[in-house]
């Protein structure tokens, strides 16, 4: 008989503490989700012009030849060339060099765009050296991943 | 007397025995009331819990093009409910992106009234399983402002009586 009791007491007791809590009325509610955007590494140059020309006359030993060029990246960014003087017909004489806007050969920037300049170079050219026209030479800029 | 005691045991046992099963005399009744209470109910589930934008080439420098990722959203409601969502969401990388996304829902099921990208759609009581998309845009032109990296945000849906 007290074991019924004792039953009926706990049932009760329940009843008391589950009933309140399955009674709350749920009007409002919310779910989230993550929001990610990954915006890949890009990056662009060009130069507005396409050949550098340059005419020694009047038996100069010298000359250079200047473009500007534009680059822009998206992320911290060097700019570097390489050069290559005019092989054809056969390896132009005189000492060649490059330079960018700053007078050495690397530039950084960036993220953002970047308007720069690219001046070739010859100097010791000699009368000896003859006259004529040599061609094929390339001027490469480079923009990349400034080094960290 | 031993006899006796033993006789009048034996009955009370007997009497014991048949009297739930007796016959009442006359009828006897009591009446108790019987109630149901549903409270009122609402939820909203995503299917995605990430939602990824990425952009793919160079050719967004200049170009105006969207950039978007998706996911379908089940509501239950045992009451005509609302679901809302906000109109943008921050995005963050180590600093903040220059542009917020834009977010709407769309609905999937014309029946809802709902045909349009929109901040809420208006559901009946029910159970209601991918009933909307949400939708997270960007649309823009692009350019070196987008520093590269990866942004960001959360976005949060609510569901409320209406």
């Amino acid at each position: 008989m007290s074991k019924v009791y004792v039953g009926c007491v706990v049932v009760a007791l329940l009843a008391l503490v589950a009933v309140p809590a399955m009674a709350t009325p749920v009007t409002e509610a919310e779910a989230s989700a993550d929001v990610s955007l990954t915006i890949e590494e890009y990056c662009e140059i060009a130069y507005s012009g396409t050949t550098f020309s340059i005419t020694l006359s009047g038996g100069a030993s010298g000359g250079s030849d200047n473009h500007s060029y534009s680059a822009g990246a998206n992320f911290s960014a060097e700019i570097t060339g390489s050069f290559t003087k005019p092989p054809t017909p056969s390896p132009a004489p005189g000492t060649w060099d490059w330079k960018l806007e700053n007078d050495t050969k690397s530039v950084t920037f960036g993220p953002g765009t970047h308007p720069g300049s690219v001046t070739v170079s010859v100097e010791g050219v000699e009368l000896g050296d003859g006259n004529g026209e040599w061609t094929g030479g390339d001027m490469t800029i480079t923009v990349q991943a400034a080094p960290t | 007397m031993q006899k006796l005691v033993t006789t009048f045991t034996a009955a009370a046992a007997l009497l014991a025995v048949w009297l739930p099963s007796a016959a009442p005399q006359g009828s006897a009744q009591d009446v108790a009331s019987v109630a149901l209470s549903i409270e009122k109910y609402v939820s909203v589930t995503l299917d995605h819990h990430a939602l990824v934008m990425t952009t793919v080439d160079g050719t967004w420098w200049g170009v105006t093009k969207k950039t978007l990722a998706s996911t379908l959203v089940d509501v239950e409601a045992n009451t005509d409910a609302r679901l809302e969502a906000p109109l943008t969401v921050e995005l963050k990388d180590t600093v903040a992106y220059p542009a917020t996304a834009d977010i709407c829902i769309i609905g999937e099921n014309l029946s809802y009234g709902q045909d349009e990208s929109s901040q809420w759609v208006d559901l009946p009581a029910g159970n209601h399983p991918n009933a909307v998309t949400v939708q997270v845009k960007i649309d823009k032109q692009w350019g070196p402002e987008d520093v590269a990296g990866t942004y960001m945000g959360t976005v949060t849906l609510e569901v409320r009586e209406r």
